[in-house]
Parts: structure tokens; sequence; C-alpha cells
């Protein structure tokens, strides 16, 4: 996308001709990787963080793994997984010299195309060429089909980028709108004007947080959606 | 020509998403009044209506951006 900033490259480096340098976003994604496992591992051994673990999992399952009409864990860890690394990349974006790697659209491409394939997969599972039912509603006259088809098609195939268009957009333009904040304190002329816009960009930190809260939860509440409806809707 | 563009993009998103917001919000506290006990539950689902209709408005954020950058 035309307004996504160029990368900080940290280290060049290259595979056959393919460009695979480690820029700044891959380093902040490593360790966002590093904290949700650490954290995850050492409430193994202290209680307090097990606390905190049990009150974060009886949450995940209530809001996403309930709506799946499945006990199956792997289900809970796949979206528990997706809800941690998520929130944990939109909150880093608030931490100094780091950037949030949902703020670029490949990072958040990648994840919905994974959710995408993940459905469609789950579709043949369960219903193998019967998956392609979901592609014409009930109820429907048959001269109608030749329209409604090519329509339930897109409709599917606008999922992923809905997906990913939403998180980098909140995220990207959460950013912006601090950064012309920023921009205003040092515009200011008179010294007690700068306060303002710096008040202004301490409460849109703390509506950052909650931003972040609440695209992590509407991706994982989707992905889930996304799965259950190919696992067992409009069949 | 692209400020222009740029501005108009944004504007509009804003005022249907302004509307819209208001409509749920309106809605929320109508069903809050009539049934002050699930509280919970609507306000979980309003914010996560909010979430939906904001991300239009930043859609038109970002095509904003990306037409002021071209």
């Amino acid at each position: 996308m035309a307004a996504e900033h160029a990368p900080t490259v940290l280290m060049h480096w290259s595979v056959y001709g393919q460009d695979m340098s480690v820029t700044k976003t891959i380093a902040v994604m490593w360790g966002v990787c590093a904290v949700v496992f650490s954290f995850l591992f050492l409430a193994n051994f202290f209680k307090s963080v097990r606390r905190v673990e049990r009150f974060l999992f009886d949450f995940i399952q209530d809001a996403f793994a309930s709506s799946l009409h499945t006990k199956k864990t792997i289900w809970f860890s796949f979206l528990a997984t997706l809800f941690l690394f998520i929130f944990f990349c939109n909150v880093s974006g608030l931490i100094p010299f780091s950037e949030s790697p949902t703020g670029s659209i490949s990072v958040t491409a990648a994840m919905a195309v994974l959710v995408f394939l993940l459905a469609q997969a789950v579709g043949v599972y369960c219903h193998g060429f019967g998956h392609l039912k979901a592609l014409v509603p009930s109820g429907i006259p048959w001269p109608m089909l030749p329209f409604i088809i090519p329509l339930e098609i897109i409709s599917q195939l606008a999922r992923p980028f809905s997906l990913a268009v939403r998180l980098f957009a909140n995220m990207f333009a959460g950013h912006s709108v601090m950064l012309i904040f920023l921009g205003l304190i040092s515009a200011a002329t008179f010294p007690l004007l700068k306060l303002l816009p710096f008040a202004g960009v301490v409460l849109l930190s703390m509506f950052e947080i909650f931003v972040a809260f609440i695209q992590a939860f509407i991706f994982t509440y989707l992905a889930s959606f996304y799965i259950s409806d190919a696992a067992h809707g409009a069949h | 020509m692209n400020a222009i563009g740029a501005g108009i993009s944004i504007a509009l998103a804003a005022l249907g998403v302004s509307l819209s917001l208001a409509i749920v919000y309106y809605k929320t506290l109508d069903s809050i009044t009539r049934q002050p006990d699930m509280v919970g539950t609507f306000r979980v689902l309003m914010f996560i209506g909010f979430a939906f209709i904001e991300a239009i408005a930043l859609y038109a954020l970002v095509v904003s951006f990306s037409i002021i950058n071209s």
C-alpha cells in the first residue's frame, strides 16, 4: 500500500536473490513471540502469573471457542495463539523505538490468508465436495443461480481482504493521528499551547490500548466465526 | 487536487460513520433502559459494532493518506 512508509532494515540478507532482510517489523515480531512464550512459560512457576493466564484463557474460551460449538482443544489453542499474538503486536506499537507489526499490511494479510485457507480446509474436511454448497444459499430459485454464485464467491474472497485491512487500518491510522499530534507539539510557538497536543497524545495512547484489545478481539472473533461457518453453516 | 480528493473521501466517510455510530449508541441506550439487567451483553455487542463501523472510516483514512502521498 502506498500509504505505508518504507520499512527500517536492520540487517541485509538475501536468499537466491530474494530480499529477506531483517526489518524492524520482523525483529519486533520475534520480540513479541519471546514475550508471549516466556509469559506462558513462567506461568508454570509463579502463582500470580498463572492466575493472569487462567483469567485470559477463561476469557478466550468463553468469547471464541464456545462459538465453535466444539470442545476440541486444537481450536482453543489456535484462537488463543492468534489473540495473544495480535494483542501483543498491537500493544508493542506503544513502546518507544518500537513499532507494531500489525501496522504493516503484509503481516495482517498473511494472518488473514492463513485464516481463510484454514476455514476452506475445515469446510472440505467436514463436507468434502459438499463444501461447494456453501456458495449456494438455500431457497434460491434456480434462474437466479448464475448471478448468486459469483456474488457468493466474491463475498468469500472479500473476507480475508476486509480482515487484513481492518486490522492494518486501525493500527496505521491510530499511529498516524498520534504522529500528527506530536507534530503539533513542535509546531506550537507559544510554550503553554504545547500542553494541548500533549494531552491529546496522552489520551490517544490510552485509546490505543483499548483499540489494540478490541481489534485483537474482533480479528479472533471473526476467525472463529469463519471457521465455524465453514464447519457447520449453510449445509 | 490531491488534497481536495483526500478531504472529500475522509469527510464523506466521517459523515456516514458518525450517523451509524449515533444509531448504534441510541439503540443500545434504548435497549438498556428496556432491559437493564442485560447491560453487560449490550455493552460488549455495542463495542463490537463500534469497531466494525469505525473500521470503515479508517479505510477512508488510509485511502486519503494514499491519495495525498501519490
